[in-house]
């Protein structure tokens, strides 16, 4: 299949749910936005902390949390292709510089986290895992920040 | 006990790696078409018209303060024109260089 095509099938594929491939993309960001809120929620219950905001059971706030992150992840992945391999790197301005810059972290943040948590994150100092799901956290929220609400605010909220 | 640099390091590796997919983007319409039939790139032109055009021409280009751009039949080259030159209520130059080609290839792909 020529590239060509890739990127038409990928708008032609968007374009049958949403009105443009940049408000699918807001909506999917959002999806993953929300998840990460949810990532930071469960972990924390995990972690000791928010006992009495988020009232569950350990094993329940595992579950949900690696059930949220699965999902996220799969939000984020259109995003990633539009984004990555069709629009590219760009600077025209500063909302779009810090979008591309922190966004070209997001996976590699997430490859480090998927990481420590396959080796056990016993065998790393106490702080890896937190400040690693932290930074993720982050990154999406400045990837939604610097996108999603931008889109919402600035052009049109609807799908 | 893990060596606490390789996580950070895998997160620079794949963090780079995703930078030089960015600069390379294999799928850009603009990469991927013959560069002497398509100047303008109407997936970037779809984001500048966002920002800079859909306040006027509404967000589905089908018209507001400006006229409706959407089915309208103009060609890109029609388009970059008129966005140099400026019409109406439209100053000229609101949008330039290849931001203006972008456009122009946008509008054009949805006035069809």
């Amino acid at each position: 299949m020529p590239l060509g095509d890739v990127s038409s099938t990928y708008t032609d594929l968007v374009e049958t749910v949403f009105s443009s491939t940049i408000a699918g993309k807001a909506w999917l960001a959002s999806a993953a936005f929300v998840l990460a809120i949810v990532q930071v929620l469960t972990a924390s219950r995990m972690w000791g902390k928010l006992r009495r905001v988020v009232p569950l059971e350990f094993a329940t706030a595992k579950r949900i949390h690696i059930w949220s992150g699965r999902l996220a992840v799969l939000f984020t992945l259109p995003v990633f292709f539009h984004c990555v391999t069709m629009l590219g790197y760009r600077t025209t301005d500063v909302r779009v510089a810090v979008h591309s810059t922190v966004g070209s972290f997001v996976y590699g943040v997430l490859a480090a986290k998927l990481l420590v948590i396959r080796r056990k994150s016993r065998n790393y100092p106490h702080w890896v895992l937190p400040v690693l799901g932290g930074a993720l956290a982050l990154v999406l929220t400045t990837l939604w920040l610097t996108s999603s609400l931008w889109y919402f605010t600035n052009v049109r909220f609807g799908f | 006990m893990y060596r606490t640099s390789t996580p950070f390091a895998l997160a620079a590796a794949v963090a780079a790696a995703t930078f030089g997919l960015a600069k390379w983007h294999p799928f850009s319409p603009t990469t991927a078409a013959a560069p002497a039939a398509t100047r303008g790139d109407a997936t970037r032109g779809e984001t500048i018209f966002a920002s800079t055009c859909a306040g006027c021409h509404g967000v589905d280009a089908s018209g507001g303060v400006g006229p409706p751009l959407a089915g309208s039949g103009l060609r890109a080259a029609d388009v970059e024109a008129v966005v140099a030159s400026g019409r109406g209520l439209m100053p000229p130059g609101l949008v330039q260089g290849q931001g203006a080609a972008d456009v122009a290839a946008f509008v054009a792909s949805i006035a069809k």
